[in-house]
């Protein structure tokens, strides 16, 4: 019975992994930030075909909206870089979506337009200085207006 | 008075070591006294917390923005209830609030076991201690809600209008309770191994410990979820990020707890893999804290960073080193007193639940820390989106709930083929039955259908062992059918309540299946125009411009149609917050049984005219009542019964018997 078992616990365990292989395969995006993408797109280095892309914020006065306010069109920057974007998701784009945001994208690249297809957009407001240094933070609290 | 919370804080850290080691020494040399002077030491660093949260509320309620906290999360504008729940709203607040519920449940448990459990509650109130100490070394040297800043601001930063919905401000409570709870049943596992005492004592505590926690974690992962739905606007309410990841993982290891331990007290088995269970739940949760707090993968929810992410790696190692080696050590004494006889019995249902609840677990845990492997191993970070974790849970998922109706209706050991004939032909039959009707309802999607189809099969099992019990019941005593049921299921908590639990699991899953039809539609209406969405009519009326002080607002008008008749009004809205510079989108759903009609205003044009975002969403009402049901099964499975109450009373007696002998020699 134990024999059995075993044998049993073996067949249960390869049944996961391969179902956790498959579906491994359709679902990665690689991680970089602005400035690593860019530098791998002048390299010429491999990219995957799913990419997302962090650390970065819009660029003030870059936001071009459709008609209706549902698609844009923006720059992202990381302070050196700039990269254009171009939102092509289903969804609304998030409501802290705006200037000088951060924000998260995940999409691909395309090469023709030089520009990053996105089809998802995760954003926050800057201005949560949790953690870091003091007085970035006293900055930060005087530039809100009050 | 700022001082005071301070002083809270240092005296809490210094009565919190007091209590850690004063009672791990009661362990050792099995000494009443001492076990009650650690016990009171616990008491008293729950007061000192308490203490520390009332001087923090007071600063958020009297606008004392020279506290920094004070500053970052409220302002001046902000109603009172706002103000209370804003003390979980930043890093250093809810920490210790979280701190502070610890402390709760240190004095829940040394209460309620004031006179029981002698051999193991010093050990477990060492454990409990020891986890309020590191959250006190947190509070001190981490996260300080105290800071002063040199300048009082005249207003502070405030809230995001977002996070100012009242799910929102009872979500992570919920959370904080159940991830928190989950020290009481690890503490009892710990003391089993450190006295000795490793027979099934103490998966008495340690069962109605984890049922608590694990209540109050999955009514906060439902209400994250409804908030995430009817707030966020993408027409979902789970979307795999890890932050998410990170409270549904406890609630796995929970939830396979709560089955194995029945294996080890009918059969003798699985002893060690119940130690294995409890220490990895205690371990998910700081896991899971650890992923949320220090920011090191990115996530919707928290791009904060902070330097507080090595001090819940410490511990988290210290505490599975530590385990591991008492786990180890006590190995020899945790064989099985019975071995498994057969494929066909409840304690191999148990055991495939198990290894289903852990496969679940593992592919989150794996899709949650995948960036960081990669990064480790690759130097690439490498992100795993929601398709992989929707394709590996699905079929674990209908496997699960597929067991959740046969695991009943087989029986211990072995069971017959008679036996196994005689309770699965009439679920078989029923499931068999609807499998035409669910077809015929449009329901060609292979999961989906397989989902429903085995959801039918567990209403059955289910229904037919309420009925086969009140049956048995009513030829006893004679009562009326619905009164006998309640009856069995008030003397049998445990089995009904599961039962109850299990019901809810299958709303949730048809809630579930509803996902693989949701359709979305863009269209752009004139106003007084109507246009055909699926079977419904939808006539955009009117755009409405509201304002206040805070804020401005633009609502669109639209009535909705089926067949004919009028269903409602829908007011669509997008916000826009002056002092925070934020838009918020305002979702307006029409919310049948069968489907939720999900409208969002994306924009309008000077022109008269918007353009609208339609969610169809099948089945989702069915999520939000599996949730109730959910609740109310986990509170009629926790509640006491009278049987409890005469055990209690007879542990007591024979505890204070024992007392006064040892006083007396």
């Amino acid at each position: 019975m134990q024999h059995k078992f075993y044998f049993g616990s073996v067949i249960i365990l390869m049944g996961l992994a391969y179902l956790i292989w498959i579906s491994f395969q359709q679902s990665t995006s690689m991680h970089l930030t602005l400035g690593m993408f860019i530098e791998k797109i002048q390299l010429g280095h491999p990219i995957s075909d799913r990419i997302q892309l962090g650390g970065s914020t819009v660029v003030p006065g870059s936001i071009l909206w459709d008609k209706y306010k549902s698609k844009a069109r923006f720059n992202i920057t990381d302070g050196e870089n700039t990269l254009s974007v171009r939102y092509v998701g289903n969804a609304l784009l998030p409501d802290t979506f705006k200037e000088e945001a951060l924000v998260v994208l995940e999409g691909k690249y395309n090469n023709q337009k030089t520009s990053f297809e996105a089809d998802l957009v995760f954003a926050k407001c800057p201005s949560k200085y949790e953690g870091q240094d003091y007085s970035n933070h006293v900055e930060a609290m005087q530039e809100t207006s009050y | 008075m700022i001082d005071i919370g301070y002083f809270s804080l240092c005296t809490a850290l210094v009565f919190s070591g007091y209590a850690t080691i004063v009672s791990f020494a009661a362990g050792r040399k099995q000494d009443l006294s001492l076990a009650r002077s650690g016990e009171n030491a616990a008491l008293v660093t729950c007061c000192l917390l308490t203490l520390a949260v009332i001087v923090l509320w007071h600063a958020l309620l009297t606008h004392n923005f020279r506290v920094q906290f004070v500053a970052e999360n409220s302002d001046l504008s902000m109603p009172v209830f706002y103000l209370i729940t804003s003390l979980w709203g930043g890093q250093a607040g809810s920490l210790l609030f979280w701190g502070w519920i610890l402390s709760l449940y240190a004095v829940a448990v040394i209460i309620v076991y004031r006179n029981r459990y002698r051999d193991l509650m010093p050990y477990a109130v060492a454990v409990i201690s020891s986890s309020s100490f590191f959250y006190c070394i947190l509070h001190l040297f981490s996260a300080d809600p105290f800071t002063l800043l040199p300048t009082i601001p005249e207003n502070g930063r405030g809230l995001n209008p977002l996070l100012q919905q009242p799910l929102m401000a009872i979500h992570p409570p919920l959370l904080y309770l159940g991830m928190v709870g989950m020290v009481v049943p690890f503490s009892f596992a710990i003391s089993a191994l450190l006295s000795g005492n490793i027979d099934a004592t103490w998966l008495r505590p340690a069962r109605r410990w984890m049922l608590i926690p694990w209540s109050f974690l999955g009514a906060g992962l439902l209400l994250g979820g409804k908030w995430a739905y009817v707030e966020l606007g993408w027409g979902g309410y789970w979307g795999w990020d890890p932050v998410e990841n990170s409270s549904l993982m406890p609630w796995l290891a929970g939830t396979a707890f709560l089955h194995s331990i029945m294996v080890q007290e009918r059969r003798g088995m699985l002893k060690v893999w119940n130690f294995f269970l409890a220490i990895l739940c205690y371990s998910l949760c700081i896991l899971g804290t650890f992923i949320t707090r220090s920011g090191i993968i990115s996530s919707v929810h928290a791009f904060a960073e902070s330097n507080i992410g090595p001090f819940f790696v410490t511990f988290l190692v210290i505490i599975a080193v530590l385990s591991a080696a008492l786990l180890y050590y006590r190995l020899p004494k945790l064989g099985p007193e019975n071995k498994l006889e057969s494929f066909v019995s409840r304690e191999t249902a148990f055991l495939l639940n198990n290894w289903i609840l852990l496969g679940i677990l593992f592919a989150v845990l794996w899709g949650t820390l995948f960036p960081l492997i990669s990064e480790a191993f690759t130097g690439q970070q490498i992100t795993i989106g929601p398709p992989f974790f929707n394709q590996v849970n699905t079929p674990l998922g209908l496997i699960l709930i597929f067991l959740t109706g046969a695991g009943p209706l087989v029986a211990w050991r072995k069971s017959s083929t008679h036996s196994l004939k005689k309770h699965f032909a009439r679920p078989l039959l029923f499931a068999l039955l609807s499998a035409p009707i669910i077809l015929g309802a449009g329901v060609n999607d292979f999961y989906a259908f397989v989902s429903l189809t085995l959801c039918c099969f567990v209403v059955a099992a289910i229904g037919l062992e309420f009925h086969t019990g009140t049956l048995a019941r009513k030829r006893s005593t004679g009562e009326r059918y619905f009164i006998a049921m309640f009856r069995l299921s008030s003397k049998n908590r445990r089995r009904y309540g599961g039962y109850i639990t299990h019901v809810a699991l299958v709303l949730l899953f048809v809630g579930f299946t509803g996902k693989a039809f949701t359709t979305e539609t863009e269209l752009v209406l004139q106003e007084s125009e109507t246009r055909r969405v699926g079977e419904y009519d939808l006539t955009f009326e009117t755009l409405a411009y509201g304002e206040n002080a805070g804020m401005q607002s633009t609502a669109a008008v639209l009535s909705l149609h089926l067949n004919g008749e009028r269903l409602g009004t829908l007011l669509p809205e997008r916000r826009y917050y002056k002092a925070f510079d934020q838009g918020t989108t305002e979702v307006s759903i029409y919310s049948g049984l069968l489907e939720d009609f999900y409208l969002i205003l994306v924009g309008w044009s000077n022109d008269g005219s918007a353009k609208f975002q339609i969610y169809i969403n099948p089945l989702v009402k069915f999520v939000w009542l599996g949730s109730i049901v959910l609740i109310f099964g986990s509170i009629w499975a926790m509640w006491p019964t009278g049987r409890d109450r005469r055990v209690a009373k007879v542990d007591t007696q024979n505890a204070l018997n024992m007392n006064k002998t040892v006083e007396s020699i």
